[in-house]
């Protein structure tokens, strides 16, 4: 019994971090392991294509038998067969990779600009602070996909790249918006005013204090900015101005089958099944991570 | 003596005339015109003036009357011209028939030919069939490759009176008659030389409909039948209406659901329009090829043996039917079956056959060098199936070659611009539809060393078929010139200079609402359209 006692008792004394308390609630949410799952196998996916893709012994995306163009399901090729007569279990394993890079670059391009031009504005404020602050009025009053249609149909060739670049220019706003307030409430907490009390100033005081206390929120926020980004990436592949063949994308997929899929409809089914379980769970992830993270959800 | 009279022309005109003298005063006959409204998919035209236009055919064919013209067979018919006549066929007598008016009125005059011929082939002005006057006498004097014209007017066309022109070609040409079918060799009103730009937004013409209102920018065009249209292919309906679309399966989807009654088909809805349109789905088997072009400027390509090992490792009939659904036909020349004179079929030889070891094989004599290819073509109008699977063929049958790019331009003007600047570094798109169905207007456009759309044959010249289509040209029977235009072909396909691929269809579908769409070599034949009840 005392011994129960004392473990719960240490229990608390190490994890009376938010961390801690977040990471304790998470591992026992369902929904977070289950959509947490999903996302590790869909990185490894697109980190190791090759190891998913050879399961039915057709593995090289780029192997196609055009005689055998728009064919249904056979053994194995257990997703059937493209317009071009490519095995779509190979390429719908490979999409992967193009689909999270974009997710993935596009959020650390934000990420870094937020956090830059966030802490910046919120602690420094005055003329820096509005400058900022209208910047990024004008990047979120433009209709994103709108914008982005506009940049991308410009650009000549488009890789992933450019694509994520373009992408990031339209993303960053929110993130900073975050930032910039998050950094302007922590600015107010005491053990900051105490550091400052203590002689900090500048940067120290924004690396040391400010920063690790008000970056949670937008790292939270990345999470989810992944999954739409990765909307985003397949709605304008899709419309034909995001990434180019011989590029391997679900939105590329999509884009190929939207003249077909009354003939095949398997070209349309199973990309989107993979689009819509990554981005579901990049969601979910970021949502159970916000709500372990967010003290007035408990 | 060369006579290009057709008696069956004539006869059937004289007909026409005859009866609609006699029902001039009385109710319309009800055989002329069944009445009623459809509507024509079509993307935004260029110009609607037919002279300067290269992309609105069916509009311009619908406000113009042609001197000449093929329907939907080899036959030529005779619209405006009364006769075209001519001893050498050097020096051509144009005479137009009587009696024709403008939709403003005034007659038709030799005069109005000679005046829109002039503009059309004035330089500056840089009309888009300029180059189809090019064999008259006194276009190089309007076109110096350098500096200023030192001529406004074409010494080559006189007004005799009229009704009579009188044309000199520079060298001779017994399929003048043939070409004057081009729009190009259209009449133009005296009222369009006031603003030019004006008259291009609502042009007045001689056919069978004329504009109602003005051309409103990417929504729609309408025109109504002209009641004194004076050709045998009196319009049947009352009322067209060209909707514009940007997007081609727009369109499509639209005619599916009867919004729009006439639409061209998308090279990617092929293979389900039959399940969509049944019998409605009209293929048009058309004098037209899809080729690939080399850059002949580039010594990577300089080796036969390249050219025909690329050709080879194609299989024309799996891609016809993957992508095209089977409605094309693989090409094993440049002119199908259609072609006046009979087709040249087979001139390719075992080098359009699908072989794969045989290709590997000369790409392993040749010169080549590199395991990279480049394919490249215009982006944005649908054609990118079609060559992934061409460069997927090339890829995976051609050991040597482990990636084919695709270089996908941003559209048909950019793409175009790349070969006439020769900055093409791998194989192209080419693709030509003879507005006439002379094996004649392909070879001198593309593969004559001084033709318009040379561009498409990577820069290919050879004298010796300057010389045989010269030769063909001024030959005195039909006979004699298509035996000569296969004899030109044959001298090219010596040096293979392209890979032909297919003789391709002209495809268009309608709805439930029209019937009798005929699709002709350069148009659909919207007089004949008959709006269902």
């Amino acid at each position: 019994m005392s011994e129960h006692e004392v473990q719960a008792v240490d229990d608390t004394a190490a994890k009376a971090t938010l961390l801690g308390d977040a990471w304790r609630d998470l591992r026992h949410n369902p929904l977070f392991l289950a959509s947490g799952f999903v996302v590790a196998v869909m990185v490894l996916m697109a980190a190791f294509p090759n190891v998913f893709s050879g399961w039915f012994g057709n593995g090289d995306p780029r192997v196609c038998d055009l005689g055998r163009s728009g064919d249904g399901p056979a053994s194995g090729h257990p997703f059937g067969f493209d317009k071009q007569g490519c095995d779509v279990y190979a390429n719908v394993i490979h999409g992967a990779r193009a689909s999270i890079s974009v997710g993935v670059l596009v959020t650390t391009f934000s990420l870094l600009l937020a956090i830059t031009l966030g802490s910046v504005a919120g602690y420094r404020g005055r003329w820096l602070d509005a400058l900022i602050s209208r910047m990024a009025d004008v990047f979120f009053g433009f209709p994103f996909i709108l914008g982005a249609l506009v940049v991308l149909n410009s650009l000549g060739t488009r890789s992933i790249w450019t694509v994520s670049a373009v992408l990031a220019l339209f993303m960053w706003p929110t993130m900073t918006r975050l930032m910039r307030s998050s950094v302007l409430s922590v600015k107010q907490m005491d053990y900051v005013q105490a550091a400052r009390g203590l002689g900090a100033g500048g940067w120290r005081l924004v690396r040391r204090h400010i920063l690790p206390n008000a970056v949670a929120p937008v790292m939270v926020m990345a999470t989810i900015t992944i999954g739409t980004a990765i909307v985003a990436e397949a709605v304008l592949t899709f419309l034909g101005v995001g990434l180019q063949a011989p590029a391997i994308s679900w939105g590329l997929q999509l884009s190929n089958a939207q003249t077909d899929f009354q003939m095949s409809p398997h070209l349309l089914i199973y990309p989107s099944i993979f689009l819509s379980l990554t981005v579901l769970s990049f969601i979910v992830l970021g949502d159970t991570i916000r709500e372990a993270f967010d003290p007035r959800m408990r | 003596m060369t006579k290009w009279r057709s008696m069956f022309a004539i006869t059937a005109g004289a007909l026409l005339v005859v009866s609609a003298c006699s029902s001039e005063d009385e109710p319309e006959d009800a055989a002329g015109s069944t009445g009623g409204t459809f509507s024509v998919g079509t993307d935004e035209p260029d110009h609607l003036t037919a002279n300067r236009m290269t992309g609105a055919f069916d509009e311009v064919w619908a406000l113009y009357a042609p001197l000449t013209k093929f329907a939907d067979t080899a036959e030529l018919q005779y619209v405006q011209a009364e006769s075209v006549e001519s001893d050498d066929a050097t020096t051509w007598t144009i005479t137009i028939k009587d009696g024709w008016t403008w939709h403003n009125g005034e007659p038709v005059t030799a005069q109005n030919y000679a005046d829109a011929w002039n503009a059309t082939a004035y330089g500056p002005n840089a009309w888009g069939n300029n180059g189809q006057l090019s064999n008259i006498e006194g276009y190089d004097e309007l076109n110096p490759t350098e500096g200023e014209p030192t001529a406004e007017e074409l010494s080559g066309v006189e007004v005799v009176d009229e009704r009579t022109l009188r044309v000199t070609l520079k060298t001779a040409d017994s399929q003048f008659p043939y070409k004057l079918s081009q729009p190009g060799f259209v009449a133009l009103p005296e009222v369009a030389f006031d603003d030019l730009d004006a008259y291009d937004e609502a042009p007045i013409g001689n056919g069978p409909f004329m504009m109602d209102g003005t051309w409103e920018h990417d929504v729609e065009i309408r025109m109504v039948r002209y009641d004194d249209y004076q050709g045998d292919d009196q319009p049947n309906a009352d009322e067209v209406i060209f909707r514009i679309y940007s997007d081609a399966n727009t369109a499509y989807t639209d005619a599916i659901g009867g919004q729009v009654d006439i639409v061209s088909v998308p090279q990617t809805r092929l293979r389900q329009v039959e399940q969509d349109f049944g019998d409605r789905f009209i293929p048009f088997q058309a004098v037209r090829l899809d080729w690939l072009g080399f850059p002949l400027w580039d010594e990577r390509y300089q080796d036969i043996k390249v050219r025909q090992a690329i050709s080879m490792a194609i299989d024309r009939d799996e891609v016809n039917d993957a992508i095209f659904a089977g409605v094309y036909t693989p090409a094993s020349s440049f002119h199908g079956p259609n072609a006046i004179g009979g087709g040249t079929e087979g001139l390719c030889g075992e080098f359009c056959e699908f072989n794969p070891e045989r290709a590997n094989e000369l790409l392993d004599e040749s010169d080549w060098e590199g395991s990279t290819l480049e394919l490249w073509f215009p982006g944005g109008v649908g054609y990118e199936q079609t060559f992934e699977a061409l460069a997927n063929q090339v890829r995976q049958n051609l050991d040597a070659i482990d990636e084919v790019e695709l270089k996908t331009q941003p559209g048909f003007p950019a793409f175009i611009e790349a070969l006439e600047d020769e900055t093409v570094t791998g194989m192209f798109r080419g693709g030509w539809g003879s507005l006439y169905p002379s094996m004649q207007n392909q070879l001198s456009a593309v593969w004559a060393s001084t033709g318009d759309a040379r561009a498409g044959a990577g820069g290919y010249v050879e004298p010796e078929v300057d010389q045989l289509i010269l030769a063909a040209n001024a030959a005195p029977s039909e006979d004699e010139a298509a035996a000569l235009y296969q004899e030109a072909e044959a001298r090219v396909f010596e040096d293979f200079p392209a890979v032909p691929l297919f003789y391709a269809t002209y495809n268009f579908a309608h709805s439930e609402n029209v019937s009798n769409v005929i699709i002709g070599f350069s148009q659909i034949e919207l007089t004949q359209v008959v709006v269902n009840e």
